[in-house]
């Protein structure tokens, strides 16, 4: 590594050296030295000095002798006089460098003589010269002279003559102040304060802020620091620069600084009360600059320290190390607060002193300039000191409990370990910050000492593993309160802490996998994860948690955040699986269970509402999902919410097939677990919709069956019978209709109806017993006009079966209960009543057919079978009583046959054997008449059936037979149906395979009112033989067509009319066809289907008008579809007929 | 490449000098004993007359005299250790050790030794030469700032030195008292300074400062505008003035004033990574994206790699988001996670500053962390030419003083280090927030914005988008030159109004 660096730095040396100024050295002006020479040279130029002075003395004294009597005289004593001064100062220094000594009193005597002839000059001018202006000045320097002399008294006398004699002289402050100083010297205070006193009348003197200085000290001595601390701080503001006083004593001497200094001295006595703050302040006020500032604090600091006044002191220091640099001062300043702090045991700056230790043991340490055995004792002292400091420090806030003091302590200790690295305590002081730290509520920090004091301990099971245990459980918790507040810290410390808790956590987990705090450790680590996003570690943490404290307090935390994990990690399916496992471990409570219960039911919505969206943006992809996702939890309520969301979104998606998959899925497997009700719903819906009425009927039948409660139960019943009947299909019908009687109300009006079309449908299936047992096990639910109804159904029902006794029981009551008036009321009233009598008659027919005479006339027969037929013509009549087209035509017919076989019979009977030819012949006649008169009145209720027939048009085979027979004295029986047997297809839901089919049904369950759609759909329908299906369409979308003279309508009538073909129901189909006629003249499938039906039953004119009226041949192949395949028939036989003719013509 | 070499050199050298003084402190205290008792005993051996003391002075001097700083130094030396500093020469001969130093490319030698020199206030000449060279060794390299400011120019009053020195103590003084709240005494120090000269605007520089300091921006801005009237003055000192009013004026929203202040700059063009991001801000902020993003593209330049902030790459998908670049949005601030992936896993994993450098780097941009590093350099620059001195003691005198330094200065930068690493982290992890929070915006953004394009007419769409694609001035070729770094164009059509292949998926 070193050699490394090595490189590195060599490689820097290599770069060009930033110089300097190239500052030449003969720039700077040294000049060597040598002491003897200088000496010499000294001696050289004093020695000069005198002998100009002597030249210049001599000179003026020529000069003086030439003036006599001149005006200046008297200035050439005077400068005579200063230059025996000159004088006496150059002999001075040139004795005293020549004797190389201090001078002694002999050396001093040149010196002295010189002064003195001075002071005989400045004694002459005076007496001579006492107009002379600059006298003052005279006394003054005679003055200054005497005191050189010592000759006191004699100075003081000039001093107070020009005091006295010179009272506007320049001279008198510093005479005044020079006074002052002679009294204060000889300790006469009271006389050196008056004196000085006087000099403050001279404001414009120099010499007045000496003065002040000087009177304050006065003051000082009299202990009155009030009033010198006021003189000094006017000595300092007034000095003007530059102006200084004449006077030899004061001329070195800056007399504002001195007067600051001194502030200091008695600012401790003048302002007692003031707090160090105070006294800052002031300095700093009166101070002109930052090192006059500090000097002047020095002596304050001083000054408190001599005077004890501990806080004080510390606090001039404390800032004297803020504006020092000076390693030595520093140190000093540094040990004095160490004092100051131990003589007041105040740590309330304990953090500020130890820096203050620390900043000159800093300096000092990194000084080249220092020796080393003093840095090295420096050391040992300070570090004592700031132990002290920080262990009273430390204690003070365990007594107080302060947290204050706690943090206090702890920056203190953390400024003490990060500079005395070697000390012997070091280790303890570690943990005591470590302490305090966390005492201080300071985490984040407490966690990262903690753990540096831990990752230092060894592992190994001993006394000192135990404190490990306790350090790093220390570390943990230190973490784990940092991020219980995490409002406070920053992104930074938040990754750190959560990073420390995890670490130690784990370590601590490792290290002492027995502890009671395991469990919290673990837990809180696990949250850790969590917290900061680690969502696959918190999941592991958190389950590993559960699975080995399923009962601890905490469980419940933790499933419930592994729960949310997922969650956050939007993994649904993870969540759900985890949750099932809680829900099925038994050790852990059950309202925790339940909790996670519902957890797990909303994620199964949001697992099925998430693959739901994929579905919506790509069908093919979410659909998959879900089906695999429905097929992968078929036991579980998600696989029930998977087919629901399927059905859901196949709906959304038009997808029929996977609709009724689902739909049928859901229902078969999930039908007891949650409410098929809205599945159903759909289902029903879709169908409608979609116009798929097997279906529908199924899903109606079966909303029903699982929802016997539903209050829509019973429309849906009814409706799924009706569409029963529709598709033929009776036996199903009255499934329907039975269960709908069982949850019918007792007094329900629809009960009436049921009753009859059930009974209908059992006589539609044959079971005329079962018919009978509706009817009569329900009579008494049934109205007294229902109950007629009934009655005459159930007694032309056991008449049919040959039970003739209850046939005439129950045809009585009808025919007790019946009045004409009913009709009105209920209109199916009387067919019935018509059908019963109807057939009783019939029945009767039989009998009055078989009364034949045999060889010879009996009376008695032709009575009876005369009594018979007017019995018959009599019950025939009352049939065509009840005005029902169905049985007046056939009983009209009736009373045609019984008739003319009366007639037959009269005329077929033998002749008396008795009568003569003659009377044979007239008796012939008379029975011929008489039979004539019985065929007339037959003819004529042939002719007004054959009438009524065509009249009505009638399309019943069952009818048509009679009518045909009497038109042609045809004796066929029956007519069979104009389709003759035709299978009607079922196309159920299996059949949406097929494509057309499909996507009809998908178009129309997005656009239920696609007229289009439907209309396709009708005749799709049709062309796979499913015709009921088609019929229904066909009403259907009738029922949607808003316009009703739409040609479409017509088309839908024409294939409802062939639906009714296929069904046998001629009848209803002459009706459509007619009715599709009626809107569109020109439809070419409803003239050639009714056409044909006509020509099929007879009425062969109006077959023909139709046929005559239609296009081409080439026209009517283009509506090929719309045409009966019967129809169809009819109409290429006659055109090939006609074809025939026209070769003919 | 250097950038990794400064991150290597800074590596080793916080390692090497980390606990410097704790792990050597026995061996250097028992070198030191050993040096003072072979000192001891050389006198003892060999006590010198008076006069060969003297001779060592008088040699050295003559050797100085010619020029030979590295002989002269260990004569002085000799004399200095051999006198007491009440030596008639003492001072001569400390004064001149001090010169040999510095012209023997040993500055901060020389600054130790006339720094405490001028604290014992010597006669006023030597005063006066030594305070010349700390003057300059202030304004042209880096140095001990305690040494020569705190202790040497502002714990000391000095008398009369000459107009130029006078402006230097004035200026550092009045700013020391400043920067300690003693306004009063500061004013007076800079009213001291003669108008028009170095030291006068560089207090004008700090005024301007003061005056943001107490929120009068625009008396600050007046001083910097008075500042850069004068077109003599320093240059670095100018293009402080530029970037500072620059960025006065970008606060006061003058962002096109700001950016004209920014261009001014003069300084090499790579180190002024930080004003690069600043002016791209500023073009940003008028709504020049293009522009702004051209700027942002001089930072791709191989030059910059380590210099730049992610800050860089916030701005960048910012511009990329506004004007619905939304896929190259999305790879800048991937480019960011990828581009502080191991510094983010540094801080995650809690490692220490110097397993950091992207970091480290970041953090030794910072001015205080930088003089301390640069002055490292200089250190350890300089110790290399101690080797120069052929004298032992002289040499183990020069040893001692570097490696105390060294290790002084190591300490001083480990401490800042440590204290603006976690704000850098912070940072980082604030940045990653931040990418993470405008990949979501951007995520919103697209959504917003296609709902809106489906609902807009597609003609008007179209023309808006041809009209923006016009305005393009001058396609980025991918090149590097560092002279135009800050003047490349970029083409950024604003694609607001048409659709990319995102859109289909909203469809």
């Amino acid at each position: 590594m070193k050699s490394i660096l090595f490189f590195i730095i060599i490689f820097l040396s290599a770069l060009p050296v930033v110089s300097a100024s190239e500052d030449s050295s003969g720039r700077y002006e040294y000049q060597k030295k040598d002491k003897a020479e200088e000496q010499k040279k000294y001696i050289a130029r004093l020695t000069e000095d005198k002998r100009k002075v002597n030249l210049a003395i001599q000179n003026t004294k020529v000069l003086i002798d030439k003036s006599r009597n001149k005006r200046y005289l008297p200035q050439l004593y005077l400068r005579l006089a200063e230059l025996h001064i000159e004088k006496s100062r150059i002999v001075y220094f040139l004795r005293k460098t020549e004797a190389g000594r201090s001078v002694k009193s002999l050396d001093q005597m040149e010196s002295n003589a010189l002064k003195k002839q001075a002071i005989e000059i400045y004694q002459r001018i005076l007496e001579n010269y006492p107009a002379f202006d600059e006298r003052d000045k005279v006394l003054f320097f005679l003055a200054h002279e005497y005191r050189e002399l010592g000759q006191i008294d004699e100075m003081i006398k000039q001093y107070k003559t020009i005091i006295k004699k010179h009272k506007e002289s320049s001279y008198v402050p510093e005479s005044y102040l020079l006074l002052g100083d002679y009294f204060f010297n000889m300790q006469d205070l009271d006389m050196a304060q008056r004196h000085y006193e006087e000099v403050l009348k001279y404001p414009e003197s120099a010499a007045v802020s000496i003065a002040r200085y000087k009177l304050a000290w006065c003051h000082i001595n009299n202990a009155d620091f009030e009033k010198a601390i006021k003189l000094f701080e006017g000595s300092v503001t007034s000095v003007v620069p530059g102006r200084k006083t004449d006077i030899d004593t004061y001329r070195k001497v800056d007399i504002r600084l001195e007067s600051l200094v001194d502030m200091a001295y008695c600012y401790g006595e003048a302002y007692k009360e003031s707090t160090p703050q105070e006294a800052l302040a002031y300095f700093q006020k009166y101070a002109w600059s930052r090192p006059v500032y500090t000097i002047v604090l020095e002596k304050l600091a001083h000054r408190y320290l001599i005077k004890k006044k501990w806080h004080h002191a510390a606090v001039i220091y404390r800032e004297l190390s803020e504006l020092q640099h000076d390693v030595e001062k520093l140190l000093e300043y540094a040990r004095n607060i160490f004092e100051c702090v131990r003589e007041t045991e105040n740590f309330e700056d304990a953090g500020k002193d130890i820096s203050i230790i620390i900043k000159a043991l800093r300096k000092q340490k990194y000084s080249i300039h220092i020796p080393d055995d003093e840095k090295e004792k420096n050391l040992i002292d300070y570090e004592l000191y700031a132990r002290d400091i920080i262990t009273h420090l430390h204690n003070k806030a365990r007594d107080l409990k302060s947290v204050a003091g706690f943090k206090r302590a702890a920056d203190a200790y953390k400024l003490y370990l990060d500079f005395f690295k070697a000390s012997p305590v070091y280790a303890d002081m570690e943990l005591n910050y470590a302490e305090t730290l966390f005492s201080a509520k300071r985490y984040l920090e407490a966690g990262k000492q903690y753990e540096k004091l831990a990752a230092r301990m060894p592992d190994q099971d001993t006394k000192e593993n135990k404190s490990k245990e306790k350090i790093l459980y220390s570390a943990v918790l230190s973490y784990y309160y940092t991020l219980k507040n995490k409002d406070n810290l920053n992104y930074y410390q938040i990754v750190y802490a959560r990073g420390g808790l995890k670490t130690t956590g784990k370590s601590f987990v490792a290290s002492f996998p027995s502890s009671d705090k395991v469990p919290d450790v673990r837990f809180n680590v696990a949250w850790i994860n969590y917290d900061e996003g680690n969502y696959d570690e918190a999941i592991a943490e958190f389950s590993g948690f559960v699975e080995n404290y399923p009962k601890s307090k905490e469980a419940k935390a933790a499933v419930h955040l592994v729960l949310d994990a997922f969650y956050l990690k939007e993994d649904f399916e993870g969540l759900i699986a985890y949750g099932q496992k809680i829900i099925q471990n038994k050790e852990i409570k059950k309202t925790l269970r339940n909790e996670v219960q519902e957890i797990v039911s909303a994620a199964e919505s949001k697992v099925i509402y998430s693959h739901t969206l994929t579905a919506l943006n790509d069908w093919e992809k979410g659909k998959k999902e879900l089906i695999d996702l429905a097929e992968e939890n078929s036991s579980s309520a998600l696989g029930e919410q998977a087919l629901n969301a399927l059905l859901v979104s196949s709906k959304e998606m038009g997808d029929l097939e996977t609709l009724l998959s689902a739909g049928s899925k859901l229902l078969a497997k999930y039908s007891k677990s949650s409410s098929p009700e809205d599945t159903l719903a759909v289902m029903i819906d879709v169908s409608i919709k979609a116009a798929q009425f097997r279906m529908l009927v199924e899903y109606l039948e079966k909303f029903a069956d699982m929802l016997p409660d539903n209050a829509n139960s019973v429309d849906f019943l009814y409706q799924a019978a009706h569409i029963r009947e529709s598709f033929g299909q009776y036996a199903y019908a009255n499934r329907d209709y039975k269960l709908l009687l069982g949850r019918l109300k007792k007094n329900s009006d629809m009960r009436g109806k049921i009753i009859f079309a059930m009974s209908k449908n059992a006589i539609s299936l044959g079971n005329d017993d079962v018919a009978i047992a509706i009817l009569l096990d329900n009579r008494k639910y049934l109205s007294s006009l229902e109950k007629i109804k009934a009655d005459a159904i159930v007694a032309d029902l056991y008449l049919q079966n040959g039970r003739l006794k209850k046939a005439l029981k129950y045809r009585k009551r009808a025919y007790t209960a019946y009045k004409p008036g009913f009709a009105g009321k209920d209109s199916a009233i009387n067919p019935l009543m018509a059908r019963m009598a109807y057939n009783a008659v019939k029945r009767l027919s039989k009998k009055y057919m078989e009364i034949q005479l045999q060889n010879k006339i009996d009376n008695k027969v032709v009575a009876r079978k005369a009594k018979l037929l007017e019995k018959l013509e009599k019950g025939y009549h009352e049939v065509i009583q009840y005005k029902s087209p169905k049985w007046a035509l056939p009983a009209c017919y009736g009373t045609y046959e019984i008739n003319n076989e009366f007639a037959r019979f009269l005329k077929s009977a033998p002749l008396p054997k008795e009568l003569t030819p003659e009377q044979q012949e007239q008796y012939i006649q008379i029975i011929n008449r008489k039979a004539q008169g019985y065929v007339a009145k037959a003819e004529q209720y042939q002719q007004t059936c054959f009438e009524q027939a065509h009249k009505l048009e009638i399309c019943d085979p069952e009818l048509a037979v009679l009518f045909n027979k009497a038109a042609n004295n045809s004796s066929a029986e029956r007519y069979s149906a104009y389709a003759g047997p035709v299978a009607s297809a079922e196309v159920r839901t299996s059949s949406f395979k097929d494509e057309d089919l499909r996507n009809l049904h998908s178009k129309l369950m997005k656009n239920p009112a696609d007229l289009e759609s439907m209309y396709a759909l009708t005749m799709l329908y049709m062309e796979k033989g499913d015709f009921r299906q088609s019929s229904l369409m066909a009403q259907k979308t009738l029922d949607e067509i808003k316009d009703k003279s739409d040609p479409m309508a017509a088309s839908l009538h024409n294939i409802i009319g062939v639906a009714y073909l296929n069904a046998g129901d001629d009848t209803s189909a002459r009706d459509e066809f007619k009715q599709a006629l009626e809107i569109d003249s020109e439809n070419i499938g409803a003239k050639i289907n009714l056409a044909g039906l006509y020509d099929y039953y007879g009425h062969a004119e109006k077959a023909e008008k139709l046929y005559s009226s239609l296009p081409d041949a080439a026209v009517v192949d283009a509506a090929k579809e719309l045409i009966h395949k019967r129809s169809g028939e009819f109409y290429y036989a006659r055109v090939k007929e006609n074809e025939k003719e026209n070769k003919a013509i | 490449m250097k950038n990794n070499l400064c991150y290597i050199f800074l590596f080793f050298v916080l390692i090497c000098f980390t606990g410097y003084g704790e792990a050597n402190t026995d061996t250097d205290k028992e070198d030191m004993q050993d040096n003072v008792q072979v000192n001891a005993e050389k006198n003892v051996e060999k006590k010198l007359t008076e006069s060969e003391i003297q001779e060592y002075f008088s040699k050295g001097y003559e050797l100085f005299e010619k020029e030979n700083y590295i002989d002269a130094a260990p004569k002085f030396y000799k004399y200095m250790s051999l006198t007491s500093p009440d030596e008639t020469n003492y001072e001569w001969a400390s004064f001149f050790l001090g010169i040999s130093f510095k012209k023997s490319g040993l500055s901060h030698a020389a600054v130790e030794i006339l720094s405490h020199l001028v604290i014992r206030k010597p006669n006023p000449k030597i005063v006066s030469y030594s305070l010349e060279l700390l003057e300059l060794v202030t304004r042209t390299l880096p140095f001990d700032h305690d040494l020569i400011i705190n202790q040497a120019v502002c714990d000391r009053q000095y008398g009369f030195v000459g107009e130029k020195l006078e402006n230097f103590l004035n200026y550092y003084q009045g700013e020391y008292d400043w920067e300690h709240g003693f306004f009063e005494w500061g004013n007076n120090h800079f009213a001291g300074i003669v108008p028009g000269t170095y030291y006068y605007y560089k207090y004008l520089f700090k005024k301007a400062l003061y005056q943001v300091y107490r929120d009068r921006i625009d008396d600050a801005i007046s001083i910097l505008k008075k500042i850069l009237e004068n077109p003599d003055i320093d240059y670095g000192l100018r293009d402080n003035a530029h970037a500072m009013l620059a960025r006065l004026l970008y606060e006061k929203g003058e962002f096109n004033n700001a950016y004209l202040q920014y261009e001014q700059i003069k300084k090499p063009i790579l180190e002024q990574a930080e004003y690069i991001l600043e002016r791209a801000w500023a073009e940003y902020r008028q709504g020049h994206t293009e522009k702004a993003m051209g700027l942002l593209y001089a930072f791709s330049a191989p030059s910059f790699e380590n210099y730049f902030t992610p800050e860089y790459f916030i701005l960048k998908s910012i511009i990329y988001k506004d004007v619905c670049h939304y896929k190259r949005a999305m790879n800048v601030v991937n480019e960011f996670k990828d581009h502080y992936r191991d510094a983010l896993d540094v801080i995650y994993r809690r490692g220490a500053a110097l397993e950091n450098p992207a970091i480290l780097m970041l953090v030794l941009g910072k001015n205080k962390i930088n003089e301390t590093w640069r002055f490292i350099e200089l250190l350890g620059k300089e110790k290399t030419r101690i080797s120069l001195f052929q004298d032992k003691e002289l040499v183990e005198y020069l040893d001692k003083i570097y490696a105390m330094q060294m290790q002084e200065s190591v300490e001083a930068i480990r401490f800042l280090i440590e204290k603006e690493y976690e704000k850098y982290a912070d940072m980082l992890l604030t940045f990653e927030e931040e990418a993470d929070l405008i990949a979501y915006e951007i995520g919103l953004d697209m959504y917003e914005r296609t709902s809106q394009y489906h609902y807009t007419e597609k003609n008007s769409l179209g023309k808006n988008s041809e009209k923006l694609q016009k305005q393009v001035v001058y396609n980025f070729q991918g090149e590097y030159w560092n002279d135009e770094l800050a003047q490349y164009s970029v083409s950024l059509p604003e694609k607001c109004s048409s659709t990319e292949e995102w859109d289909i998926f909203f469809k």
